[in-house]
């Protein structure tokens, strides 16, 4: 084999698994993007399967991607900003030859594509061609294939792309149906280097976008019920619906005064806090108490629950979780109720029409966990983990992002994006007007990205729910770069009730930093 | 409305079929595309040929007078047999008894040049060819009853005139100087027989068109002897050997006459289009034991 030969097979295979460790990296750090795909053509290319002026003829497919005729392009964007596309142009391209050429590459999309996955912009790409030059009147065919990058621009315009593109070839690899031929590589830059040493071509592509809609499955379907149903029930009480100032959580934590009552073993402590929102009613109960050489699992729960009401007509992941199992979980447990869970659900939708009592629920969990954990701390040097679920996995992230004293977090179903669940996920039916026409003040209340990316330690363990439709994955993944992130098949609701999902996540857990 | 993606699918390859259906073209011309030059150079075996022909190319600057031309001729000629004494064949360029074209004088000046066949200076050249025992190719401007022909003519050993191809494509530059195109009949598909190889005989821009190029793709010409005069760098593949499917011997003259520059570009191609001997930007022999499989 020939040393060229041996240099086009390693070039072509670098280009061509580009894209595919670019997405193994990319999965890692970034969300998955809904379905995009886009069928189009390459309109400058068609004139060339006509007859047309010699000299426009001569020159013309520098400007069509060396794309002669009738050509189709197709495209799906598997991530925000990297599609994969291919490009079938078929076409005599004189009265002798016949040419059927397939691109098949992939563009990486300079855009962050973080959450609104319509944005376009700036790209590179590889691709690979194969052609088959079919001389007509001797039957011989003569194949290549070749890798080629490209760079350009796509314009996004509702549901049309405009793309513009510079390619150029790298190398060529040649065969024919010739008798007595070998095939044969070699560099290319220009099919006549002589003449000009490099030639790229520009191509442009007009395709028309179709964004899939998610298959709608069960996971989806509940989540949009409880929304749906849950903004009919809320009325006019939606989030917000009085007020969206608000200090932030880092204030309101640090405005929180507890008096914290004295353990005495197991059982409900209440305890009173003195908030910037008022004094709230928080509250504690130690459900298993096993002593202080084992680990304590301090648990917030998910909005609206009864954490205390130990059966299974409540609403309660806490009991479901932890104590209706077969299973020993061996650790001391602590379930907190944050305030406005002691009463109804009038009661509570009343208190969440203003942001200031939200912020101040959700504050005043975290300073009672750091209280606990603190109180630990006093009597046992065993590993303390923080878990929770939705409402309690923001808890959970917040006392990391603030106090990180705990050993590990467990925060399922929650992200540091909290501001997108009132104003941009299905969530949104239960926000007020005002809240979802001041987005950015939402986000700056309850956004906490910032606060949380200054914790580095090694000791989050979060898990989410792929179809979630109020902690979208798509954008709370983002808040867990770097740290092992359990996903599981459900969505908001189906997730919250998959009991043995959500356990097995805490024991794992437990059981990783017990060693 | 917005199409349903059943519809979307249908207009597409209705497009498709129509612009597939329509995708030729109606003239004669042949507008070589990038993809004739492109691709990587395919290996050709002919080691076990069971036809040969031993052929020598020649790059020559044409001064514009006639009769130091024919001259040169027939010295170039003894120096290529003296270079390569295996050599049968020895190809000129396209109209080598004087420049190309006289952009100032182009119609009186090709009949000043102009010579009968046989004439003068075929008789000259073959009286060489019958010295030397081998065939010589050249392109000359023929005169015939009053008409100017862009010629190619081949002398055998023997100094006879074998065969004359008279251009059927011609340039602007022949329109300009008063050249007569042939006509598109069987006569002017020239193929002779040599160690029983086909070869076929175009000139210059013969090649842009499809009528003789198929002509002699349906009788299975395995050798084109192609005389030229041409400003074209050297090329990587030649697409014209892959166009006929046939060992081209392309001879070009070189240097500059008035503001043109002619590039010398000469060589010998294979019919996977490989070119196995040339050069270009200079005068030459090019010589090659083509091998016919």
């Amino acid at each position: 084999m020939k040393y060229t030969n041996i240099i086009f097979i390693v070039l072509a295979t670098v280009i061509l698994t580009i894209g595919v460790k670019n997405n193994n990296a990319y999965a890692q750090s970034k969300p998955e993007s809904s379905t995009v795909w886009y069928i189009g053509t390459n309109p400058v290319a068609i004139p060339l399967g006509f007859s047309i002026k010699d000299e426009v003829k001569r020159f013309l497919p520098i400007a069509t991607g060396n794309e002669y005729g009738a050509n189709v392009v197709g495209g799906f964007f598997f991530r925000p900003n990297q599609n994969i596309e291919g490009r079938l142009s078929l076409s005599n391209i004189h009265q002798v030859a016949f040419v059927g050429q397939f691109h098949l590459g992939t563009n990486y999309y300079f855009h962050k594509g973080k959450i609104n996955n319509s944005k376009m912009g700036w790209y590179i790409g590889g691709f690979a061609k194969y052609w088959d030059f079919y001389n007509r009147q001797t039957d011989i065919h003569f194949h290549n294939i070749s890798p080629y990058i490209g760079a350009g621009y796509t314009f996004s315009a509702k549901r049309f792309l405009v793309d513009l593109r510079i390619n150029q070839t790298l190398a060529v690899y040649s065969w024919s149906s010739l008798a007595h031929t070998k095939g044969n590589a070699a560099w290319m830059f220009s099919p006549w280097p002589e003449f000009i040493p490099v030639i790229p071509t520009i191509s442009l592509t007009i395709s028309y976008k179709h964004k899939k809609s998610k298959a709608m499955n069960k996971h989806i379907f509940f989540d949009n019920l409880t929304a749906s149903v849950g903004a009919m029930v809320a009325g006019k009480k939606k989030f917000f619906a009085n007020s969206i100032q608000s200090p932030t959580f880092e204030e309101q934590v640090a405005a929180v005064e507890l008096e914290f009552p004295k353990i005495a073993g197991e059982g409900v402590y209440e305890v009173r806090a003195r908030t910037k929102a008022g004094d709230l009613d928080p509250a504690f109960c130690v459900a298993q108490w096993k002593g202080p050489d084992f680990p304590t699992i301090i648990y917030n729960h998910g909005n609206n629950e009864r954490p205390f009401e130990f059966k299974k007509s409540a609403k309660n992941t806490f009991y479901n979780i932890f104590i209706n199992t077969k299973d020993t979980i061996e650790a001391n447990l602590i379930v907190v109720r944050a305030p406005f869970h002691n009463s109804s659900l009038k009661q509570y939708q009343d208190t969440m029409v203003d942001l200031s009592n939200f912020t101040a629920m959700i504050a005043t969990s975290v300073k009672l966990n750091e209280e606990l954990v603190k109180e630990i701390r006093k009597n046992s040097a065993a590993p303390v983990i923080i878990s929770g679920i939705s409402l309690g996995g923001w808890v959970t992230n917040i006392h990391r992002a603030i106090y990180n004293t705990s050993t590990a977090y467990a925060p399922l179903m929650a992200g540091t994006y909290l501001g997108e669940l009132f104003i941009k996920s299905k969530y949104r039916k239960m926000a007020s007007d005002i809240a979802l026409h001041n987005p950015q003040e939402i986000r700056r209340v309850l956004n906490f990205d910032d606060l949380f990316t200054r914790q580095d330690t090694q000791n989050l363990f979060p898990l989410l729910s792929k179809y979630d439709q109020f902690i979208e994955y798509d954008i709370q993944k983002e808040s867990y770069n770097g740290y092992p992130l359990k996903t599981i098949e459900c969505g908001h609701v189906t997730g919250a009730i998959n009991s043995s999902e959500l356990r097995n996540h805490i024991l794992s857990v437990l059981r990783s930093i017990d060693k | 409305m917005p199409f349903t993606k059943g519809k979307q699918t249908s207009i597409l390859l209705i497009f498709l079929k129509i612009a597939l259906l329509y995708s030729c073209q109606k003239d004669d011309t042949i507008v070589q595309s990038l993809f004739d030059l492109s691709g990587a150079p395919l290996q050709y075996d002919d080691s076990n040929a069971s036809r040969h022909l031993n052929v020598v190319a020649v790059s020559m600057i044409c001064s514009k007078g006639k009769s130091e031309n024919i001259s040169t001729v027939r010295q170039k000629a003894t120096e290529a047999k003296e270079q390569h004494p295996n050599a049968e064949l020895i190809l000129f360029s396209e109209s080598v008894l004087g420049w190309y074209i006289d952009d100032d004088n182009p119609e009186p000046y090709q009949r000043s040049i102009a010579e009968t066949i046989p004439g003068p200076a075929t008789d000259s050249i073959a009286k060489t060819a019958k010295e030397l025992g081998c065939y010589i190719g050249l392109g000359l401007t023929e005169l015939n009853t009053g008409n100017l022909y862009n010629s190619f003519v081949l002398i055998d050993p023997n100094g006879e005139i074998m065969a004359i191809h008279r251009k059927v494509n011609i340039t602007p530059e022949d329109i300009l100087s008063g050249i007569t195109p042939a006509a598109k009949v069987d006569s002017s598909v020239t193929l002779v027989t040599i160690n029983n190889i086909k070869i076929g005989m175009i000139i210059c821009a013969d090649v842009n068109g499809f009528w003789l190029t198929k002509q002699l793709t349906d009788r299975k010409a395995e050798v084109i002897l192609h005389p030229m005069a041409s400003e074209v760098p050297m090329f990587k593949i030649d697409a014209v050997s892959r166009q006929f499917n046939a060992w081209e011997v392309f001879a070009n003259r070189y240097g500059t006459e008035l503001n043109r520059k002619y590039s010398g570009t000469t060589f010998i191609a294979d019919p996977a289009g490989t070119i196995r001997v040339g050069d270009s930007q200079m005068e030459g022999f090019y010589y090659y034991r083509i091998g016919v499989n």
